[in-house]
């Protein structure tokens, strides 16, 4: 494996191995958030006695849903890059056969550790 | 004891109202026979406790315990950002706390770890997009994912807030329900002179919560510059969270206080108000702390202490043909 190819490896790894990783933290944590929803009626059912009953339950949702869209953006945000840096990768490795096998091989073994 | 449910409290209300309509017999007894007339009265049902049954099922709520799912997500959302379990042992404390059970997260890296491979990943490379996203997103990636989890350990605390509110207004209208039973089986009663005291800790119940919650935030949020989202009124988003329930430090001690059946009445109505105005209260000061933090997250000038964006250059890198078209943009510093 010459220099070049190495140092293309790196840019693999970010792109199909580390990116990959990221965006999978923060779509678990958006879905874990997003899935709090289910209590919601729980936490809105304030006791009839109280006249601004499910106030905090409306405030929770709203922090929740925000919390959730600013993880979603990251995860988003993570694959954009992870594009970005794949095509790099791609197109480097378009100029010469062995490389793109190499990378081919190198993306797959990456797969099965995310 | 465990939680009281709607029916619990109406029944309750009913067990009042009986102590009350006893009470009130016996008293009317006694001003007969002070009279001179003894013998059993007959009490109308109308009287000023025959709406205690549902003045009881309108403190009713459902289990709080039915929360706990939505603690235990945000507690995993929490590690799978730090590795760090989201909050101090309590202490022994009878506030809800997450299930330790973090699944296979702990297999998982975290932001932090990543974005350290991603810098050595681009280590020997150059270019205006390599370095865009250097800059741009991994210099600045620890204060995303700390001020992330501070938002999250402030959600997650100020459910635990709202969780054990709930269990402290179910306890305390089921025990001045007791306290209030034996009150009116004093009336009319040979010794019946006295005061009944019962604490009330609704209204510390706050403190105990952000005593533990309010540190796991603070120390977290400061530390990456969460302070920063400062607002009109000047208070940040962590000092928000912080102050809550400091300004209702202290037990508030409840008193039954009468001298006939109809005192205690009031004097049980008074206080049952009370406890629901406490927790009306602090429900407020969380709600507060939430919507300034809310607002900051949305914020356009500090959403970006949450978030990382995709530099532009970065973004362009797709529309690249050839590696000519990379040169200036992401190109190996070494190549041989």
């Amino acid at each position: 494996m010459d220099g070049f190819e190495a140092e293309l490896q790196y840019i693999d790894k970010a792109a199909r191995l580390h990116l990959p990783a990221l965006n999978a933290v923060y779509t678990t944590a958006a879905n874990l958030g997003a899935g709090t929803s289910s209590v919601d009626g729980n936490v809105a059912a304030d006791p009839p006695v109280c006249r601004n009953g499910g106030a905090f339950g409306k405030q929770w949702q709203e922090l929740r849903e925000q919390i959730v869209s600013v993880l979603n953006t990251c995860a988003w945000n993570a694959t954009k890059i992870e594009v970005g840096l794949g095509h790099v990768v791609d197109t480097y490795a378009a100029n010469d056969a062995k490389i793109a096998a190499d990378m081919n091989s190198l993306t797959q073994s990456f797969a099965q550790k995310n | 004891m465990g939680f009281h449910t709607e029916d619990d409290l109406r029944q309750l209300g009913s067990d009042v109202a009986q102590a009350a309509h006893d009470a009130v017999r016996r008293e009317a007894e006694r001003s007969n026979a002070s009279l001179g007339a003894p013998g059993a009265v007959v009490v109308a049902d109308d009287k000023f406790y025959s709406h205690y049954p549902e003045l009881y099922a309108s403190f009713a709520t459902p289990d709080p315990a039915g929360m706990q799912p939505a603690l235990d997500a945000l507690a995993k959302i929490s590690f799978s950002l730090t590795h760090k379990f989201p909050v101090g042992n309590p202490g022994g404390s009878d506030l809800p706390v997450p299930a330790r059970d973090m699944g296979n997260l702990a297999q998982k890296e975290v932001p932090e770890t990543i974005s350290n491979h991603l810098k050595d990943d681009i280590r020997s490379w150059q270019g205006t997009a390599r370095d865009a996203f250097e800059n741009s997103v991994l210099d600045s990636f620890s204060e995303k994912w700390v001020n992330q989890a501070a938002a999250i350990n402030a959600l997650a605390g100020s459910l635990v807030n709202h969780m054990y509110l709930r269990s402290k207004l179910n306890s305390d209208v089921w025990n001045l329900g007791q306290q209030s039973i034996a009150a009116f089986k004093k009336v009319g009663m040979p010794s019946w002179d006295f005061m009944l005291n019962l604490t009330l800790d609704v209204v510390g119940a706050s403190m105990a919560v952000w005593s533990v919650w309010g540190a796991a935030i603070e120390v977290e949020g400061i530390a990456a510059g969460l302070a920063n989202i400062t607002f009109k009124d000047g208070l940040s988003a962590v000092s928000g969270f912080n102050t809550v329930g400091k300004d209702l430090a202290g037990d508030k001690n409840a008193k039954l206080d009468f001298s006939n059946a109809q005192e205690v009445g009031s004097s049980m109505q008074k206080n049952l108000a009370g406890v629901a105005t406490s927790y009306q209260d602090q429900e407020k000061q969380v709600i507060a702390a939430m919507q300034t933090l809310s607002a900051g997250m949305k914020a356009p000038d500090t959403v970006g202490l949450f978030e990382f964006s995709v530099p532009d250059a970065v973004n362009q890198l797709n529309s690249a043909k050839n590696t000519n078209d990379l040169d200036s943009e992401f190109t190996p510093e070494f190549s041989g």
